[in-house]
This record gives C-alpha cells, structure tokens and sequence, in this order.
C-alpha cells in the first residue's frame, strides 16, 4: 500500500502537544504557540536587538503505512530567500519534543535547547537537513517519524513593514 | 489531494534475487548478479503546495537509477525528487490539443461538444488547484505557453 505521510506542526506544552498537518499547508511564523494561519500576534519590527518568532516544531508522521518501510527522511529549501533582507530563516533539528517558545532576543543567531540555529536558506536540494539522524528508522507503522525541524523567523531592525513571500519547505523519504 | 503524483510501481522480490519493478506497462528487473540491489520509492512533499513527486529509485552497486513515467535516470548521485513543471504544463498542452477549440466570427474561442467540455471541466480543476501550489512561480507563463503550443 502507497504510505500516507504528513508534515505536522507541534504546538501545546510537552505534556499535551497539539499537532496540525501542514501537508500543502502554511506554516505561519508569529508571536504566539499556535498553527493558526492568521495575522494575530505578528511579529514586531524590533527597535533594539531583534525579534524573533515562536519556534515552529515540524515533524513527519504515517498516517497510512507503507508495504514496507520509509527511511532516508530529509529537508531542505530551494535556496533562495524571498523575504526582504532584514528578514531571515533558522532551523535546528532536535530529537525530542519541546516547548515552542521565543529565543533570547540578543542573541544573533539565535540560540535556543542548548544548540544554536543554522541559516535555513544554506540547506539545499544539494545539502539536505538529515531529518532521521536522532530518531532513525527504518518506519514500518503509522505514527511520528524521525526527528523535529525546529523554524524561527528573524526581523531585523529597520526592516520593512508587510507580508513576506511564502516560502516552500520539502521533505523527502524513501518508501519500500 | 496531490497534483502530479506518480502511483507507485509494485516491487516484487523472486527467490534468486531478481527484483523487479512494475506499472503500466513498464517493468524493470534487476537480475542477482548485480550483487548490491535496492529499489524503493524517492518521495518528496512540500508545505505551502499540493504536488508530491515520487520517483522509482534504484541503488544498483555504485549506480543510482532514477524513473518517473518514461523518464529514466541512471547515475552515481543520491538525487531527490524534483516537482516536474513541464509534466504538468504537458498536460495543460494535451488537454489543449485534445479540445480543440475554434474561434468563432468575434474571435471567441468555441468549444464544440460535450466531451470536450467535460474535458475543460477537468483541465479547469486541475488549473485551479495548480494554481494554488504554483502561485508564485510563474505559473502565467506556463498557461501562456499552453495557449501559443
């Protein structure tokens, strides 16, 4: 049987998250723990340090399993940035749900679970985000999959006030 | 719902090691004497769009065979699945070809018969939802290419 895979959002405490499938769907960077997709609690064009978003915990789930396996989870984007240049992206992988929260403001870059994001935009279709390093398959059986893509937006002072461009996230697997 | 997604080839295994990967009317088999053999289903699926690709991958020793409807890739490289633009503005050509519509005496495009509306009905829908997922790539020029083909 074709598996069916989703891209889920995590939000919530650590003891009762919430996730949302963002299969095709918006991920929406704000100042709040939640998946809405809606102007609510915007990001504030900072006047010191720098703002930052929530952190967005992605992960993948099987919601129908595959005949066999899945493994090989991977992430990337296409490269290029399409927010204005004050604007940026920030990922972390990490192995075990934690609480979506802001990172520390003066930090640049930001700094958050002990580790220490990376430019979202340097992992390519070229150098993919290794998305089962921590929580490695083989996956046989619905249920999350593979290790969490932590997203945190910046804006920077000075930048422009508006609505950035949509950004498309991928995730690859292979199925058996 | 996914646009562009491939149904997969069913993989079968013999006794001796032959491998084989089948749909439609394409099978690829892979005899034993290759030695080191896998073939699985390369998959990518992307926030904000409603397309999934979905590649038959091989790993045949140090070859990588990659096949997606009749386009067949054979390399050294780990490749990942790439959302295939001209497999959809193919379709948007074929449809357009199949419907053949004429220009009346204002210069309005007619479409002559029920089939053919049907016919648009569906290349609307799929135009619709593609639309969605190609909004900001471009997706004017693909339909402007469908139109001039």
């Amino acid at each position: 049987m074709v598996a069916t895979v989703l891209i889920r959002e995590w939000n919530g405490t650590t003891a009762a998250p919430t996730q949302t499938n963002k299969q095709g769907g918006t991920v929406r960077f704000k100042n709040a723990n939640n998946s809405s997709v809606d102007t609510a609690a915007r990001l504030i064009i900072p006047t010191a340090n720098r703002e930052y978003s929530f952190a967005k915990w992605l992960q993948l789930n099987i919601s129908v399993a595959p005949s066999v396996d899945i493994d090989n989870l991977q992430a990337y984007t296409d490269g290029a940035k399409g927010w204005q240049t004050g604007v940026k992206g920030w990922y972390m992988v990490r192995s075990t749900f934690e609480l979506p929260a802001v990172p520390t403001e003066t930090n640049d870059p930001p700094t958050q679970y002990t580790t220490q994001y990376a430019d979202l935009f340097t992992a390519t279709s070229a150098a993919r985000i290794n998305m089962d390093a921590g929580l490695s398959g083989p996956y046989t059986t619905t249920g999350d999959i593979g290790d969490w893509l932590v997203l945190v937006m910046e804006v920077e002072i000075g930048s422009t006030q508006g609505t950035e461009p949509a950004e498309t996230l991928t995730f690859s697997y292979d199925e058996t | 719902m996914f646009i562009g997604a491939q149904p997969p080839f069913e993989l079968t295994n013999e006794p001796d090691g032959t491998k084989h990967a089948i749909k439609d009317d394409i099978q690829i088999t892979v005899l034993p004497d290759v030695g080191d053999v896998e073939l699985k289903h390369r998959v990518g699926q992307q926030t904000q769009g409603l397309e999934q690709s979905r590649w038959l991958y091989g790993k045949l020793g140090e070859l990588r065979l990659y096949v997606n409807g009749t386009h067949v890739i054979i390399t050294k490289k780990e490749m990942i699945p790439t959302f295939n633009r001209p497999t959809i503005q193919k379709t948007i050509q074929d449809i357009f070809k199949h419907i053949k519509p004429a220009k009346n005496k204002r210069g309005e495009y007619v479409i002559e018969n029920e089939k053919n509306v049907e016919r648009l009905a569906e290349f609307l829908t799929k135009l619709i939802e593609y639309e969605k997922f190609m909004a900001r790539r471009q997706s004017e020029y693909i339909i402007q290419k469908a139109l001039e083909s």
